[in-house]
């Protein structure tokens, strides 16, 4: 009885200090796992812009701005400045009976309204195709999802003249920009949009990648509005679009009125 | 000098449409026209979206129509009963005609409706001119005017109901008749951004039986009237009149009817004929060739705003 009590005791004992040790260890190993998830980000990749804000007023001609950035690992850089989503439609001309009429049409969804990129590489190779697509990284990446059935034939087609009219209006980019290296861990890229930049608040997103592996990206907002003179017509027109009528209204037929006296006079 | 406009959210050069402006009042000044015929073209030709460009050209035509309407107005040339007749029809023509405009953009139809009626209505307007104007030129005689058709003797517009009595222009017609007008009409501010007088005048002659004095006052007072009805309409409703282009459209057309008007006293009224007729039919041949000839892109991207079908 007292051996098997004392056997008992043993084991008891060793049951708990395994137990205590597993404990320990468990936590040991989940503190360090938890560290490595949570590191205080090493920042690998940090960026600021010029400008935040592109201000559209009357004599506006395009503007641009530059991104600045530092990166802690020599590594591929790629900078996305992306307008917010919108559904357009695209439309086809056909020939009907010698008159030129649009025909087909396409609806697409999610398409960014501008879209522009700046790259460190002369190309795209900095990663692979997936991960570029992940992040919108090329223009050739952009999913372009459209709804309603198309065979695939004239989606491409239609996929191609959406890229071609928007680049012909300047809203997508032609070709990447250079990221300029100051020296190994300092860039700046430079910008520039067209006077006919779509408004809306803009996404600015930069990517650090070593041979192929996203290592750090960073977002900030570029907010893409009228400003001034031009934003107090526009705010009236939407706001007060009753009032807005009539001043506009107002307006023509003083300026009618002045013509008819004026010419009297004369 | 390139200005920003807020509504059509795009640049411009002053100097163009300024002397766009000019130009269009140049011609009003000269003929007594609107020149929404040559506005609203040019403005889509130039990147403005159509429905701002017609929305914009109505605000336009208020500052034109009123200028000549005044003229009118101070010589007592104006049947007020007669407009007030038209206007419920342009009313209606308007509302109708907004609505039309989005029917035809949501199929993607509005950049061949336009033309399409431009063509019809500038080349057999411009046809006509021309072979009126040519024939009085050649024969060197005043057209005679014993040979105008009265339609409305017709027994077709005797027949119809609601006759109503018009004491300035000393007519009993059916009050339908200047209503389908003013329909007519409103139909043409909205949809085209053209006031429609050079088919209305005649159309009040010939259909209604007025007096020529009173014609051109009383459709200038109609387009006037339905210009500010469908500026309200396309501001409040779609958000398709700038202010800025407005603006622009109308200093110019101020200016351009000073030198219109000097022009005009030293040009005889058959001449001023053929050359408008010349103008009208060559942006009807424009505008065919542009039908016609295949484009150099076959494809156009029309971005939806955010809650429209």
């Amino acid at each position: 009885m007292v051996r098997l009590y004392r056997r008992y005791k043993v084991l008891s004992c060793l049951v708990f200090a395994v137990l205590c040790v597993v404990t320990v260890l468990s936590l040991i190993l989940s503190r360090s796992a938890s560290a490595q998830l949570t590191a205080p980000a090493p920042d690998l990749l940090t960026i600021d812009m010029s400008s935040n804000q592109v201000g559209i007023t009357t004599g506006f001609s395009g503007a641009s701005f530059s991104v600045f950035g530092m990166n802690q690992i020599e590594g591929d850089v790629a900078i996305i400045v992306e307008g917010p989503p919108r559904s357009l439609v695209v439309r086809r001309k056909d020939n009907v009976a010698g008159l030129w009429m649009n025909r087909q049409s396409v609806r697409f969804i999610n398409i960014p309204i501008y879209y522009d990129l700046a790259l460190s590489t002369p190309s795209l190779s900095m990663a692979q195709r997936p991960m570029l697509e992940k992040y919108h990284i090329g223009l050739d990446v952009l999913k372009l999802e459209y709804r309603g059935k198309h065979d695939k034939q004239s989606i491409n087609s239609f996929r191609e003249a959406l890229v071609r009219n928007k680049q012909l209006q300047g809203v997508f980019s032609l070709e990447p920009r250079k990221i300029e290296f100051l020296n190994k861990h300092f860039f700046r890229a430079d910008f520039s949009v067209p006077p006919n930049v779509p408004t809306g608040n803009y996404r600015v997103r930069a990517f650090l990648f070593e041979n192929g592996v996203l290592l750090d990206q960073q977002e900030k907002q570029l907010k893409v509005a009228q400003v001034g003179f031009s934003e107090t017509i526009l705010g009236f027109a939407y706001n007060q679009s009753f009032l807005y009528a009539i001043s506009c209204i107002l307006m023509a037929l003083i300026a009618g009125l002045g013509a008819y006296f004026i010419m009297r006079r004369g | 000098m390139d200005i920003y406009l807020p509504i059509a959210e795009m640049t411009v050069s002053v100097e163009t449409i300024f002397l766009l402006g000019t130009f269009v009042g140049f011609l009003s000044g000269v003929f007594g026209v609107g020149g929404g015929f040559l506005t609203t073209p040019f403005l889509i030709f130039m990147g403005v979206p159509p429905a701002i460009a017609v929305g914009t050209q109505a605000n336009q035509l208020v500052a034109s129509s009123a200028s000549g309407f005044m003229g009118y107005w101070k010589k007592g040339n104006v049947d007020v009963k007669m407009a007030g007749i038209m206007l419920i029809g342009s009313f209606l023509g308007t509302l109708f005609g907004v609505l039309l405009f989005r029917l035809l953009q949501h199929l993607g139809q509005i950049d061949l409706v336009i033309p399409v009626l431009y063509v019809l209505i500038l080349g057999s307007m411009g046809s006509l001119m021309w072979y009126e104007s040519l024939g009085s030129l050649l024969r060197k005689k005043k057209p005679q005017t014993a040979e105008k058709p009265k339609l409305y003797r017709h027994p077709f517009f005797q027949m119809l109901p609601y006759k109503m009595r018009f004491e300035r222009s000393r007519i009993y017609v059916s009050a339908l008749l200047p209503g389908a007008m003013g329909f007519l009409g409103g139909l043409f501010v909205s949809v085209l951004g053209i006031g429609g007088g050079f088919l209305m005048v005649p159309a009040m002659i010939y259909i209604l039986g007025m007096p020529t004095i009173l014609v051109a006052g009383t459709s200038l007072f109609q387009i006037m009237l339905s210009s500010i009805f469908t500026t309200v309409l396309q501001a409040v409703t779609n958000h398709t009149v700038d202010m800025v282009l407005a603006a622009l459209l109308i200093s110019g057309g101020v200016i351009g009817a000073q030198f219109g008007v000097r022009a005009s006293r030293h040009i005889k009224g058959v001449h001023a004929r053929v050359i408008l007729a010349s103008i009208l039919l060559i942006i009807a041949f424009k505008l065919t060739g542009d039908l016609l000839i295949p484009p150099r892109e076959l494809y156009t991207l029309e971005i939806k705003v955010e809650g429209q079908v």
